[in-house]
């Protein structure tokens, strides 16, 4: 059977590479030729649209989402001496739906960081930090309810700012944000729906960075001078005293770990009123 | 496909008809599309044919918004093209050439138009004949280099010949960049010991020879030694007065 002779060049109608599979339509982008692109823009176009509206683009993101992935798939295929895709069909459908996914991710973080800005969670970095770093961290907040009485109230309140300051500086724009979520006291899941990720990475990434302002704490306490260092570090090492919020909390109907201690205190009523003036 | 509707025993019209067999094929198929694996090597054939489903079952109006789409994307992506795979700026316009102040030899006239920010201009067919070196024509013109190039010694070439097309055309000038560096999938001027200079894309480059395509697949590959004397520089620019196609 004689072969299909294939079009040489733009004077071909742009009719005639219809005929062609894709290992030749390619062959002929990575030549230049604009009738290949038009043909291959014109073959996979409808299909990428499908799949796009099914992910529930509409008009004018349908059509911009679709030309961007086009614009660097073909870019991609025509100017990469690589291997062409062989089925071109289905690699174009992965590297498509990885595309919106990415576009997806992307836009809820804009609409997030939009949000942070717009309700200026991240303003007082030191009540983020404390309200969502972990339990020694809420005690920083408590300075100006009710200073410590054996240490002086000046002294722990320079050194809680300090380490603040020392822990804000240590952690990155996406942590912040994140800390911002921990603050509000968003569950997880809905923090995972907001970054776009699963509630597993979203778990994994709050473990990380209580793991991260632990270590930078530290790294903090070990910069001080001694005197400083042993007494935010004896700060830190007690055990937590419940806050008024904690008490609120405990009151609200909710599940939690709020209500679970608020249950604990019920079967230990010695320790619960204990945790709150419990001093070293 | 029959258009006859489908009819049962007692001879009624079957209600369910093709549009909506049609449809169910369709929800059929969308439901499966977004199901299946594409990396499974044993759906594509489905995805091969999804494609083309979609590309028949589009409206006239679709069809239109298709085509105009893509025509206007591929005179975007082409000129793209050109500067991210052969390393080729599009020049504006027409070169502005004007004469060389002073009648002198390629060679020398480099010298002399590199410092203005303007390169000699010279016809390939004419300078190309074989047994003479290019660098001792004499060079008549001169053309204005952009100033936005990177610097460096220029030269002008008025293309002959249709090896390179689509990219180049016959009569087009190119602004080629005197140097001996080779880059994979560049375009380059070299010097053939027998033919003269020619225009090609550097294909593979091997230890001993390199290999120069030209973009025209009716025109074969040509094998050149490795030696630098034989390479006048690489394409930078190119000045094509020839209408987009479509």
């Amino acid at each position: 059977m004689e072969a299909p002779r294939l079009p040489q060049s733009d004077h071909d109608a742009v009719e005639s590479w219809s005929a062609v599979d894709d290992a030749a339509l390619i062959a002929g982008m990575r030549r230049g030729l604009e009738a290949a692109i038009v043909e291959f823009v014109d073959r996979y176009t409808p299909m990428l649209i499908g799949i796009a509206r099914r992910r529930g683009l509409r008009g004018g993101n349908l059509i911009t989402a679709v030309m961007d992935f086009l614009d660097s798939a073909a870019m991609r295929l025509a100017v990469e001496a690589s291997r062409v895709p062989d089925p071109l069909p289905p690699w174009l459908v992965v590297s498509f739906r990885h595309r919106l996914r990415d576009d997806w991710r992307a836009e809820r973080r804009r609409q997030a960081r939009e949000l942070l800005i717009a309700t200026d969670i991240g303003r007082g970095t030191q009540r983020v930090v404390a309200e969502s770093c972990s339990e020694y961290a809420i005690r920083l907040t408590e300075g100006t309810d009710g200073p410590d009485p054996t240490e002086g109230a000046a002294t722990w309140q320079v050194l809680r700012e300090a380490l603040a300051i020392a822990l804000d500086k240590g952690v990155s724009e996406g942590e912040r944000q994140l800390l911002g979520y921990l603050a509000d006291r968003m569950p997880q899941r809905e923090i995972a729906d907001i970054l776009g990720i699963t509630h597993g990475n979203a778990r994994v990434r709050i473990l990380r960075l209580r793991a991260r302002l632990v270590q930078l704490a530290r790294a903090h306490v070990n910069s001080l001078p001694v005197a400083d260092g042993i007494t935010l570090a004896r700060f830190l090492e007690r055990p937590p005293r419940r806050t008024v919020r904690d008490a609120e909390h405990a009151r609200l109907p909710d599940h939690g770990p709020a209500r679970a201690q608020s249950r604990q205190s019920a079967r230990n009523p010695d320790d619960a009123g204990d945790r709150g003036s419990t001093h070293d | 496909m029959t258009n006859q509707p489908d009819r049962d025993d007692a001879g009624r019209v079957d209600s369910f008809g093709e549009r909506q067999a049609d449809t169910l094929l369709r929800i059929a198929a969308e439901r499966a599309f977004d199901q299946l694996d594409p990396s499974d090597p044993r759906n594509a054939s489905f995805f091969a044919w999804y494609a083309r489903e979609a590309r028949e079952r589009q409206t006239p109006a679709e069809r239109r918004a298709t085509k105009e789409l893509a025509r206007v994307f591929a005179a975007r992506m082409v000129r793209r093209w050109q500067v991210e795979a052969l390393g080729v700026r599009e020049g504006d316009g027409e070169p502005r050439i004007q004469r060389a102040p002073v009648a002198a030899t390629i060679r020398n006239a480099v010298e002399l138009a590199t410092p203005k920010a303007k390169a000699p201009c010279v016809d390939m067919a004419v300078a190309a004949g074989a047994g003479r070196a290019l660098w001792d024509e004499e060079c008549t013109e001169w053309v204005d280099v952009p100033a936005d190039l990177p610097p460096g010694k220029h030269l002008a070439l008025r293309v002959s010949g249709e090896s390179m097309t689509p990219f180049l055309h016959d009569g087009d000038t190119v602004l080629v960049k005197i140097g001996t560096e080779l880059k994979p999938g560049s375009v380059v001027v070299a010097r053939r010991p027998d033919d003269g200079y020619v225009v090609k894309r550097v294909g593979q480059l091997r230890r001993r020879s390199v290999e120069l395509v030209s973009l025209n697949p009716e025109y074969e590959p040509i094998l050149l030694p490795r030696d630098p004397r034989l390479l006048l520089g690489t394409v930078v620019l190119r000045w094509c007065t020839h209408a987009a196609p479509g």
